[in-house]
């Protein structure tokens, strides 16, 4: 039977049952609609969507700052809030064995910093995706009007296909180069 | 009953019979009240009341300098803070972006709740932030 401690070990036997998604069909309604018809216009324009990211796991969101709030001291390894549907123990007996096992799984997420669990993606209800094409192309707002893209070819910089986007309920965050979502945040 | 201006911020000291002595800082283009006390000169307390109303909006619009360039940062560090680094290229585009927006944070929190602690307002705001991600 496997060990539920915390660790390392537990990462690379659990976290894959807590993957993130890259499919638009796991976007909430109606952000989820809004999305497939912008990427559907600008699919018949002639532009390259590849979707990197949609919805984030919430416990996976959860694991990482439960992890860095062990490793840091912010939590008591006997008293971590749980987490629905993840059977993990972060108590290892000791406070230094529990907080060093609570940094393996810091390292092993990549985190840098404390991890927010207020992002939009938990809430399905941003997208990231990366936005190219060539030359100058035609694409069709909400109400059915065709707008001339061009340069800048790529959608993290193209105000132009920024402000098609809003009409479709898609709005893009200018500081995240892959970012949109239903607020701009 | 003292006038002064500061900033853009119409700071008016009176007396009232009942509340006694009472200071308010009223925008001038928000609070139509300080017009109305400005022109007759006889406070009542209803203007009280719509200055105060108008003052806790312009309180969020008009942040000291330190403060909105504290917000500023944060808010994108809190945005970057709730992205997954799905891959190394994300990886590497979050590292940059934390560095630039989180790095020093707790530090300048702790230091503007010291600043305007006893501002009620702008420590309501800052207590909205979580104090240790760093």
């Amino acid at each position: 039977m496997a060990s539920n401690l915390s660790g390392g070990a537990w990462f690379d036997a659990n976290q894959a049952n807590f993957p993130n998604s890259s499919r638009v069909e796991d976007l909430a309604p109606p952000f989820r609609e809004h999305s497939v018809e912008f990427i559907s216009a600008l699919d018949e324009a002639g532009a390259t969507v590849h979707v990197t990211a949609t919805r984030r796991d919430a416990r996976r969101a959860a694991l990482m700052q439960r992890s860095w709030d062990l490793a840091h001291g912010m939590l008591d390894p006997k008293h971590v809030p749980p987490i629905p549907g993840v059977d993990i123990n972060w108590d290892h007996g000791s406070l230094a064995a529990s907080k060093a096992a609570a940094q393996a799984m810091v390292n092993r997420f990549g985190i840098v910093f404390r991890p927010s669990l207020n992002s939009l993606h938990i809430l399905g209800l941003a997208i990231d995706m990366n936005v190219t094409w060539a030359g100058t192309i035609q694409v069709t707002n909400k109400a059915g009007h065709k707008t001339p893209v061009g340069s800048p070819h790529n959608g993290a910089d193209n105000t132009t296909l920024h402000a098609i986007g809003a009409t479709y309920g898609v709005n893009k965050l200018l500081s995240d180069k892959p970012h949109w979502s239903s607020t701009g945040h | 009953m003292l006038t002064k201006i500061l900033g853009g911020v119409e700071l008016i000291t009176f007396k009232l019979p009942r509340l006694k002595r009472i200071q308010l800082h009223l925008p001038q283009r928000h609070c139509l009240a300080g017009s109305i006390f400005h022109t007759f000169m006889r406070p009542h307390p209803w203007i009280v009341v719509a200055c105060v109303a108008t003052s806790s909006a312009y309180a969020a619009s008009k942040l000291p300098k330190d403060v909105a360039a504290f917000r500023a940062d944060r808010e994108q560090c809190d945005h970057f803070r709730g992205e997954e680094p799905y891959d190394d290229e994300r990886r590497r585009s979050l590292a940059v972006e934390m560095q630039r927006f989180c790095k020093g944070s707790d530090a300048a929190l702790s230091k503007l709740k010291k600043k305007y602690g006893k501002n009620r307002g702008i420590r309501k705001i800052l207590n909205g932030y979580e104090p240790r991600i760093e």
